[in-house]
Formats: structure tokens, sequence, C-alpha cells
């Protein structure tokens, strides 16, 4: 069962990154309760790791072709029509994120050279939260090919 | 004009089989930047819509989940139950409900209810000759109760939205899900007691019974901590989620020994994975749902909401009913995102506890989840027992007519939904 298989870099950066969250959120919830001290000003660094482990997931879910949609009318259509539906879908999926990577490294780029503006709570440059995703990006482009490829391949086998 | 584009645009992906959040998504970007209202913020609007700490509550339930269902958690439950009721005409349907009422309260989920239930009584059900689509129609419906008892994932999403407090909502829920676990119960019985499905050959004697009760009794335990600590206002729903998390691994690894460190990965990548899918659909919504309020969409609808219904009681069985039928076709995230921004200034017109109607909102959100065409517990069940949707669905109308019944009582009586709240002093209306 188990294999020997190396872990993926992006199997291991959600894991690392959802860890790290829930480490960061307990360790606070226990120094609140039991001494008292609160290091309330971590949750800023949780919840941008929220962020980035958001968009490393859902390079994954696109990948597993875990993401929700409509399937009712989509099954109707013939197969032929399918596939160019899911090309669409993709390049759709792709687009948006294209947009959001390309806005965001606006913003990324205001802030290093004009607003410099930092975090409310640790004050760290609130451009270094905005780079994990254009970053981790890189898995949502990928993820959408290769679901794209196994969702064209799973039609394919029902046409022949 | 911008009302017809950010729709059609919507509904023309959404007909075309694009995954939700991308639909949202696509449509809310084309109508900002067709009316210029401000694309370049989209970057940072993408992840201001995900960084929030109440939504943090979200991938740390289901990773509770996950670790709790990887330790096998469920088996050991679903035992306890089999020896206490077993042996009772339509024993295992029984055992079935209460195991996804108990399940329900340890995960937010409805098809992770209905995964980890059916993995493990589905097989018995049909060996002790119930009809396998009954079985499955009985499970789906069942793992319903996730989304009302705590821990809830619509819950934390209703509260987010509409800015209510989820530790209020989550204890609202508490005698709601238990008052349709009962129905679910009865109906599991009347249908069993009909097609005279027995129980099983033996009831546990009490050794047996103590024994199986000694060794879930950590499992039992795990909904006490979190919803004890959300309760007597401890933990916020985040915190008792993240102590959810230890509190399983806890178990997991110390108590039951059934995973093991190297497992970990696995159940972390899943969890994260999960989560995404729900916040992928969240980010975009959100965008897509604050274009739809810039350019007046959510305003008018809400006027032509008041001035449709007279009062507040048509207006609950107005949106009841498309809540229904809404669930047959979307997922509940999505509905919430959808509806509810221009439900809250047709509550505030009506005079209507945003709580109560939570509770209202997402019971009648739980029924569609159990009702075709995509149904999503139905398809998880039809999966597992490889059927089709339709023969499990058939099976499920039993239930479906009693979960409406339970709703109107909910709509009818707010004192079952805000009596806990407002006791433990989480809440006053």
């Amino acid at each position: 069962m188990r294999s020997r298989k190396p872990i993926r870099a992006d199997y291991w950066i959600a894991a690392v990154l959802l860890m790290s969250m829930a480490l960061i959120a307990f360790v606070n919830v226990l120094s609140r309760y039991f001494i008292h001290f609160s290091i309330g000003a971590t949750e800023e660094i949780t919840i941008n790791l929220f962020v980035w482990m958001t968009v490393v997931g859902t390079g994954i879910a696109f990948e597993r072709g875990a993401q929700l949609g409509m399937v009712t009318f989509f099954n109707l259509f013939p197969l032929r029509m399918r596939k160019s539906l899911v090309v669409f879908s993709a390049l759709l999926g792709a687009g948006l994120f294209i947009l959001v990577c390309g806005y965001m490294v606006q913003a990324i780029y205001d802030e290093l050279t004009l607003f410099h503006a930092t975090s409310a709570a640790l004050g760290i440059p609130v451009w270094i939260y905005y780079t994990g995703v254009p970053l981790f990006s890189v898995f949502v482009f990928r993820g959408i090919y290769r679901g794209t490829l196994a969702r064209l391949a799973v039609i394919d086998g029902k046409a022949s | 004009m911008e009302i017809l584009l950010i729709s059609s645009v919507f509904l023309v992906l959404m007909v075309l089989g694009a995954p939700i959040g991308t639909a949202l998504g696509v449509a809310g970007v084309v109508t900002i930047y067709q009316f210029d209202l401000g694309i370049e913020m989209l970057g940072v609007n993408f992840s201001s819509g995900i960084a929030s700490f109440p939504l943090l509550a979200i991938p740390f339930f289901v990773l509770a989940g996950v670790i709790l269902d990887r330790a096998g958690l469920a088996a050991t439950i679903a035992r306890f139950f089999e020896l206490l009721v077993g042996k009772s005409t339509g024993g295992l349907a029984m055992v079935a409900v209460m195991t996804c009422i108990f399940w329900g309260s340890l995960s937010g989920s409805g098809p992770a209810t209905t995964a980890a239930v059916g993995m493990i009584l589905l097989a018995p059900m049909i060996k002790h000759g119930y009809d396998k689509s009954f079985a499955g129609a009985t499970i789906a419906n069942a793992s319903d109760l996730s989304i009302i008892l705590p821990p809830s994932i619509a819950f934390i999403i209703y509260g987010n939205i509409t800015s209510v407090s989820v530790s209020a909502l989550f204890v609202a829920g508490i005698i709601p899900g238990l008052l349709t676990g009962a129905g679910t119960v009865l109906v599991a019985y009347l249908v069993s007691r009909r097609r005279s499905y027995r129980g099983i050959a033996r009831r546990g004697n009490r050794v047996e019974l103590w024994q199986a009760f000694r060794k879930s009794i950590w499992a039992l335990l795990a909904p006490v901590v979190i919803l004890g600590g959300i309760y007597s206002g401890i933990f916020t729903p985040t915190e008792a989620a993240v102590v959810a998390v230890f509190y399983s691994l806890f178990v997991a690894v110390f108590i039951y020994r059934s995973i093991h460190w190297r497992d970990m990965i696995d159940m972390l990548v899943d969890a994260a994975v999960t989560s995404s899918v729900i916040m992928f659909i969240v980010v975009f919504a959100g965008i897509f749902t604050w274009t739809a309020s810039v350019i007046g969409v959510i305003d008018r609808a809400a006027e032509l909401i008041v001035s449709i219904a007279p009062n507040a009681i048509v207006m609950i069985i107005l949106i009841d009913l498309l809540l229904l039928a809404l669930g047959m076709v979307l997922d509940a995230i999505s509905i919430s995102y959808l509806l509810m921004p221009i439900l809250i200034p047709v509550l505030k017109a009506f005079g209507i506890d945003p709580v109560w109607y939570g509770v209202i909102f997402i019971s009648a959100l739980a029924v569609g989840q159990a009702t075709p065409p995509v149904g999503v517990n139905l398809f998880t069940a039809a999966n597992l027992i490889n059927s089709d949707v339709d023969s499990v669905a058939k099976e499920a109308i039993p239930y479906v007519l009693m979960d409406v019944v339970v709703l109107i009582i909910l709509s009818l009586l707010p004192i079952l939904s805000l009596y806990l709240p407002i006791k433990a002093g989480l809440y006053s209306p």
C-alpha cells in the first residue's frame, strides 16, 4: 500500500503550510488560556499562510478534477462538444488566475516603489504576503493543464 | 444592462459546465472590467477574500474530520451503536443514522459524512437484506445533518456573509439538528418495519457494550470538547477547530494508534485540497457579490422580494421553495453567496432574526443536498453502491418529506433555534 515514491513539491508545500497554520493557531490558543499571554499578532501570519495554501490546494484540486460544477447540462452535450467545453473552461480558469497574478504583481510593484505599506499587527511589509499568490499560482496553471488532459482522456475513453 | 451582463455570463458558464468558482469569477471580472469598477484591485481582493480568521475554521475542521476518518473512528462508533440498537427492527438503518448524526457533529460537510459512514455501513446493510438504494438513501439523507449540527461549514459561510456570530449559529443548530436526526431515525424505523428489515441476531451483553463504550469514549468525547468549548464561550469556532485538530491527532496517534506520522502528509494534502475547493468558490463568490452589489443588483432584487411578499411568513416560504429548488442544482456555499446578500436587507425589512433564519436557511439547503439531480450526498452514496442517483433518490423521498415537516416546524417555532444560543449568552436578539 504505502509507496516509497518521493512526495511531490506541491504536496509538501500544501502540507507544511496547513501544519504551520494549525501549529501557530494552537500555540496561540494554549498561550492565551494557560499562560494568559496572547500572541494574537501571529493571527496575521496564519491567515496569510491560508491564502497561500488555498492557491496551492486549488492547483491540486484542478488536477484531481475536484472542483465543483454543474454537470447536469454538460452531460447532455455531444462528446465532441464536451471536449471543447472542457478546454474552454480550462482557458477561462487559467485566464482568471493570469489576471489575479498580473494585478498582484502590479500591487507588489506599487508596494515596493510607492506605498511601502506594512501589516497592521506585525509590521511586516505587505508585499511579502502578496508574493505567495503569483508564486504558487504556477501550481494552479499546471493543475489546470493536467486536469484538463485527464478529463479529455476520460471523454476520449467514452467515445471509443 | 449591468445586471444582464453579470447574470448571463454566470448562468451560461454554469450551464456549460465550468467550475462554479470559475463561473462566478469570470462573471464578476467581466462586469468589473466593462463598467470600470476597479479591476486593478483583483489581486489584492483575491488575497483579502481568503485572509479571514473566521474562515480559517474551514481548513481546521476539514483536517480534524480527515484525521478522525483515517483513524477509523467511524467504525468504532458504528460498532457501539450496533450493540446498542442493532437488534431492533431496522437496526442497522438506525445505526447508520445515529452514526451519521454523531459524525455530523465532528465533520462539517455532508459528502464527507456520507463517504465516511457509507464505507463502514453500506456493505453490512446490504448483506443483511436491506435494499441497497434504501441503504444509500438513508446514509445520504442522514448526512445532511452535518451542515445543521455544529461544526458546520455552511454556518461558517453564513456567518461570514451576514456578520452573525458563528458561535451563536453553531449552538442554534444543536436542537434543530437533533430534531431532524430524531425524525430520520423514525423514518428509518418505519420504513424498515413495513419492509420487515430485521435487526441483527443478538444484542450485545453488558460487558460487550461496556467494552465498546470504553473503546469509543475518546471519539464520543470529541464533540463534547468542541461544542462545550464553543457553548461556554471559551473558544471561538476557529479556536475550537484547531483544538479539534490536535485532539483528533492525539486520539488517533496515541489512543487508537491507527495512524502513523507518515500518513500525515497525505491527510494534510487531502484537507488542504478539500478546503481549497470551498475557498475557490468563497473567494470568487465574494468578488461576484461585491460586483453585484456595486451595480445595484442586490438592492433591486431585495426590493423585488419585499414588494412581492406581503409578510414575513410568505417571504420565508417563497425563499424555502427557492432554496429547495436551487439546492438540487447548486452546492450550499454558492447558494449562500448568491442569495444571502440579497436576503440581508429583506430580513431587516421584515424584522426577521438572522440567527433563526440561518438555521432555516441551512436546513432548507441540507434537504437540497439529498435531492436530485445534483444532491451531492446522493451522488456520493450512489457511487459507493455502484448505483444510479435516481434509484437512490426515489428511496430518499420519505426522508425528504420528513425533512420538509421539520423545516416547517423550525419555521413556525423560532424558540427551537434561539433557546440555546440565548441561554448560553452567545446571542441576544
